[in-house]
């Protein structure tokens, strides 16, 4: 029993006979057949021992090994999947928008049709998506999760566990993701999608308006190659970008315990790029943001606290500890902005005013604090030299949506 | 023209680095180009960056008579390394152009891989090198197959049979080139088999010292 990805050879377990499986070249026309890449750019030759010649290989999707234009992705065959009734064991209530937005999930689950799900940072995303879960796995369909992190999908999978206990679910990303053994409940990051020919009934694909999906045409040819021509595709977004004009949205205003959000202050602080503005160790947690890797290096090493980035060796260590509340202050670059929660924090972003804090980032960033329904609340600031486009769009952002939360 | 590494746009321009090397343009953008750490004092037999003087794993006599690496093996490095080797993307060798030297001197004698090795990867990344640098490979040695070099301590490796054999008798003054020098001892053994087959002197050449 498999399951419907396309695999290297080395990526097959060793008691399976190549042989015996559907192959398919991994170029045609210089276009890789696992990520989609077109761009000339992204491909390059090698010369290839196995064969003797120069040949093509993939440079988009190199990550997962190399597709070269000599060799052959073999297919996995996806197996039946019978119904599974009644697999939701969670015990939790939904509020009355988030129980809106899981009815219209589950609608759109049943008649297979797409929707964005727009929903505040904190609205309770994971649990509104449980029962539109349970009705497919209820009508025998495997659904796959994706979110851009693998942070977020090693949160989430112990979550999905609990809820479905007796389904089996996989977890796919980084180092762990080629699939064996067929599941009918798929957690992966976006990346691995790649992997998947038509093999999805229902796919959530989580924080569409982010980096690294809302601009890479290959992710989301992947998407659309992933699930099934006539899938059910859910989409969930906390800031909404200008593109999805056709498909049916649903927005849930109010985070789960029903306080609005909190608005970040904006604390204006001459030559922020250069020098640190005087930070307390208060009650709760602090999680300072720095707009890039050296930055948040020197910041760490002045207050003498540890900082995560996308290259940390020990970053899940460091992560847990956080929240586990072992370490009081922690800095990090923006791989922390999304999906990633801590119960109790206040949120610092150093340099607030830099490129790559647009307006979604800081509406995510700010979405941090205050998730715990015994503190609502958290110290949201922006340190900045000036205020820039992206600042003012952030809190405008945020203020809208309290304010539509609190009028219906 | 984008980055080879991480794909964003590049803006050539001319700075000490490249000013004196025409044909050899960068084809890292600045911030990758920064995550690498250049060697510049180290252990004058093996660049080991941790010493100033002869490290103590060069204090003995050994058919390597000196050994130039280039960079730091830092995390970037690292990251670096896992993409080009072990996923094998070949083309990221053209990043290591700016950081190598315009001229070396000697046969150039890339570190052969085992068989076995080199189906799994497709290509010797020490070819890959010799290629940058412009020189002719000499297939002088061949490799048998064993563990993984990685997986086995200091002691066991310095223990470890020579996996390298002769494939010729060979003349004049040769350079070994590999992609890292961890311990010497590989470099160390694949020099002893080219002067016991008739090198006349066998320096080193690796993109990194761990
Ligand atoms: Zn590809
Ligand atoms: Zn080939
Ligand atoms: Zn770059
Ligand atoms: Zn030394």
């Amino acid at each position: 029993m498999f399951s419907g990805q396309w695999l290297l050879k080395q990526e097959l377990p060793d008691y399976i006979d190549p042989s015996t499986l559907p192959a398919h070249p991994g170029i045609i026309r210089r276009q890789c057949q696992r990520c989609g890449n077109k761009a000339r750019y992204k491909f390059a030759r090698f010369p290839h021992a196995a064969c003797g010649k120069k040949c093509l290989y993939c440079r988009n999707c190199i990550l997962m090994g190399r597709v070269a234009s000599c060799e052959v992705l073999y297919e996995m065959p996806s197996s039946v999947q019978l119904p599974i009734p009644d697999t939701l064991k969670w015990e939790g209530a939904l509020t009355r928008h988030q129980q809106h937005a899981a009815d219209e999930i589950k609608n759109t689950v049943i008649r297979r049709g797409q929707l964005l799900v727009h929903a505040v940072c904190g609205a309770g995303k994971t649990e509104m998506i449980f029962p539109g879960i349970e009705a497919a796995l209820a009508r025998g369909e495997r659904v796959c999760i994706a979110t851009p992190r693998a942070d977020v999908v090693r949160e989430l999978y112990p979550r999905l566990r609990q809820a479905f206990p007796g389904v089996p679910a996989a977890a796919l990303y980084g180092g762990h993701s080629a699939q064996v053994t067929y599941t009918p409940v798929v957690l992966s990051t976006t990346h691995q999608l790649y992997r998947y020919k038509q093999a999805f009934d229902v796919l959530f694909i989580d924080e569409v308006d982010a980096f690294p999906y809302h601009n890479d045409p290959s992710l989301q040819r992947a998407a659309r190659e992933a699930a099934k021509p006539d899938a059910a595709i859910i989409h969930l977004t906390a800031t909404p970008g200008r593109k999805q004009k056709n498909i049916p949205k649903v927005f849930v205003p109010v985070r789960y315990h029903g306080h609005p959000l909190p608005v970040p202050m904006f604390h204006l602080f001459p030559r922020i790029r250069k020098k640190l503005p005087h930070i307390e160790a208060g009650d709760r947690q602090l999680l300072i943001f720095a707009p890039t890797i050296s930055r948040a290096e020197e910041i760490a090493a002045e207050l003498c606290v540890p900082h995560v980035h996308s290259d940390t060796p020990e970053r899940e260590e460091v992560i847990d500890a956080f929240r586990n509340c072992k370490i009081h202050t922690l800095v990090t670059t923006t791989i922390l902005e999304r999906g990633v929660t801590f119960p109790s924090v206040d949120v610092y972003v150093i340099d607030a005013g830099h490129d790559v804090f647009d307006e979604a980032a800081l509406v995510q960033i700010a979405g941090r604090a205050g998730r715990s329904s015994d503190d609502p609340d958290g110290d949201v600031r922006f340190y900045m030299e000036g205020k820039t486009d992206a600042v003012i769009a952030a809190r405008d952002a945020i203020k809208k949506m309290n304010k539509r939360g609190y009028n219906t | 023209m984008k980055c080879v590494y991480c794909f964003q746009p590049v803006h050539p321009k001319t700075d000490w680095r490249n000013a004196f090397l025409p044909g050899r343009p960068s084809r890292l953008c600045e911030e990758c180009m920064n995550g690498f750490e250049v060697i510049t004092e180290g252990c004058p037999r093996c660049c080991n960056p941790r010493y100033s003087e002869t490290c103590p794993d060069c204090r003995h006599d050994s058919a390597l008579l000196s050994n130039t690496s280039l960079l730091f093996y830092n995390d970037f490095a690292k990251e670096w390394m896992a993409r080009f080797k072990y996923r094998g993307d070949y083309e990221l060798i053209a990043s290591m152009s700016v950081f190598l030297p315009y001229f070396v001197r000697g046969k150039a004698v890339p570190v052969p891989l085992s068989d076995v090795r080199v189906e799994e990867r497709g290509f010797n990344q020490a070819e890959a090198i010799t290629e940058l640098l412009m020189k002719r490979p000499r297939p002088y040695l061949k490799r048998s197959h064993s563990e993984k070099q990685a997986k086995k301590s200091k002691q066991e490796r310095e223990r470890g049979a020579n996996p390298f054999l002769p494939v010729q008798q060979v003349r004049g003054n040769l350079l070994l080139i590999d992609d890292i020098y961890t311990t010497g001892t590989t470099m160390k053994q694949a020099a002893a088999v080219l002067k016991e087959n008739g090198a006349d002197s066998v320096r080193g050449l690796t993109l990194f010292h761990s």
